[in-house]
């Protein structure tokens, strides 16, 4: 029952965001087109707005009603096809409704507009918030040094499905410290990306709720890897997890509504604009003359790579590198 | 009540260079003192990001601003406002000039479709806050 909660969660979120999709961007957005206000709320919008909703429907409904009947034992499978199916299909309905508004699409007006400040996003004192993830996985590496003497040379690390450990480890630094590392790293690689975004993109195409929705996402990797970090001194039970697990997708949740509203609220003013002509499959931007790592996406949400930058390649280099290593490093250290 | 920073706008289409669109907005500011001495600028990259041009364009703009002794650019820091004295008068040269770019740019308003009544409400209007 808890096994089935705790992958229903996620996906039920993940499912609901999808339907969300069209109503998160900035209001002077839909389906990823700049439009007048009189169409994105007028008949036009209404009616593209609910095609999308319906097309949409029978699929999240049929992923979730798979999902609460279909075996555990076929989790590996549903679990993802669950989502995965029905996100293909709401990128196909996307399209297709993107493809019927944007005959009313307002021209990229050939104006630019920068405030002379520099301030810079207070993107020192969001940086300092990741101090609480950070100090959470630096309290749990002192207990554990406070107690090294109660640590048994050997404790489990991972159990099967009947509940038996199938997983151990030892009192070694490795072996006690590893997942503190880890979730370390994983932190610090969030820091890394939120650093590297403010920098990179202009402030028009920043949501200026994300460093905080990033934050609580740190703090629940932080406390999940503590959590793991006291194997050797507290077995943690499977449903404090999911009850820790349940709370945190919750305010995780609505922080990011939030963080939607607040975009849409702020962002009402000015978006980005990027050429229409560097835009290749609505999907990729290529273009050498403009200094910007990231730009806002189509859709108006979130920030994708200029790929006319050579900076931009860099960075895509190492955020497909960085989360490989961290994979590596993680067997290397659960392997023992 | 914080003061919002003035902001300055270029158009990618205009026939002027974007060098110098930048320039003459910011001279504006600094003339009409919505930028002060001591205020900080943004830097070359972040003023070029923002507008999405190239980081030379916005540095010719500086260096521009810097020779006429509005800016202070060093090295390793923001571009920073200075007190600027103006010289004590203008040559009768430099004067004519002037006068020749004003009657310019009143053809090209009337070029534009402009009626001469409304440029001579704009020219007032710069001229009474001249005077203020």
């Amino acid at each position: 029952m808890f096994v089935r909660l705790y992958l229903l969660l996620p996906l039920a979120m993940a499912l609901a965001s999808l339907h969300a999709l069209p109503f998160v961007p900035r209001p002077d957005r839909l389906f990823g087109a700049a439009v007048p206000r009189e169409i994105r709320y007028g008949n036009e919008g209404r009616q593209a707005l609910r095609r999308y909703e319906l097309r949409l429907l029978p699929w999240t409904a049929a992923a979730l009603f798979a999902s609460l009947w279909l075996p555990l034992s076929w989790a590996v499978v549903w679990a993802d096809a669950a989502f995965l199916i029905p996100l293909i299909a709401a990128g196909w309905i996307f399209s297709r409704r993107r493809t019927e508004i944007r005959r009313f699409a307002l021209p990229a007006p050939s104006t630019r507009e920068a405030r002379l400040t520099d301030a810079d996003d207070r993107l020192f004192r969001q940086g300092l918030l990741f101090a609480i993830p950070l100090a959470i996985l630096a309290g749990t590496a002192l207990y554990l040094y406070l107690h090294w003497d109660a640590i048994p040379a050997r404790f489990p690390v991972h159990w099967g499905a009947n509940g038996i450990p199938n997983g151990w480890s030892t009192r070694s630094l490795t072996g006690v410290y590893g997942p503190l590392l880890l979730g370390t790293l994983i932190v610090l690689f969030q820091l890394g990306i939120l650093i590297l975004s403010s920098w990179g993109s202009r402030r028009s195409a920043q949501n200026p709720a994300v460093p905080m929705v990033l934050i609580v996402i740190a703090s629940v990797i932080a406390t999940a890897f503590s959590a793991a970090g006291l194997l050797p001194l507290h077995i943690v039970a499977a449903r404090t997890l999911v009850v820790f697990y349940i709370a945190s997708f919750s305010f995780l949740a609505v922080m990011i509504w939030f963080s939607l509203r607040r975009h849409a609220e702020t962002a009402a003013e000015a978006g980005e604009i990027t050429p229409e002509a560097c835009w290749h499959g609505d999907q990729f931007y290529y273009n050498p003359d403009d200094p910007a790592l990231f730009v806002e996406k189509r859709i108006g949400l979130g920030l994708t790579f200029n790929f006319g930058n050579r900076g931009s390649w860099i960075v895509l280099a190492l955020t497909l590198l960085i989360p490989a290593g961290l994979m590596l490093l993680a067997f290397e250290l659960t392997k023992g | 009540m914080v003061k919002r920073a003035p902001a300055i706008r270029i158009d990618l289409d205009s026939p002027v260079p974007n060098y110098r669109q930048i320039v003459d907005s910011m001279r504006t500011h600094l003339v009409d003192g919505d930028l002060a001495p001591g205020d900080l600028l943004p830097s070359v990259r972040r003023l070029a990001l923002e507008l999405g041009i190239t980081f030379n364009t916005v540095a010719q703009a500086y260096r521009q601003l810097a020779e006429e002794g509005w800016l202070d650019l060093q090295h390793g820091r923001r571009a920073t406002v200075i007190d600027r004295h103006p010289p004590p008068g203008a040559s009768r040269k430099k004067v004519s000039g002037f006068q020749r770019r004003i009657r310019q740019m009143v053809a090209q308003m009337r070029a534009e479709g402009l009626s001469p009544r409304d440029i001579a409400i704009e020219l007032r209007l710069v001229a009474e806050k001249l005077e203020t």
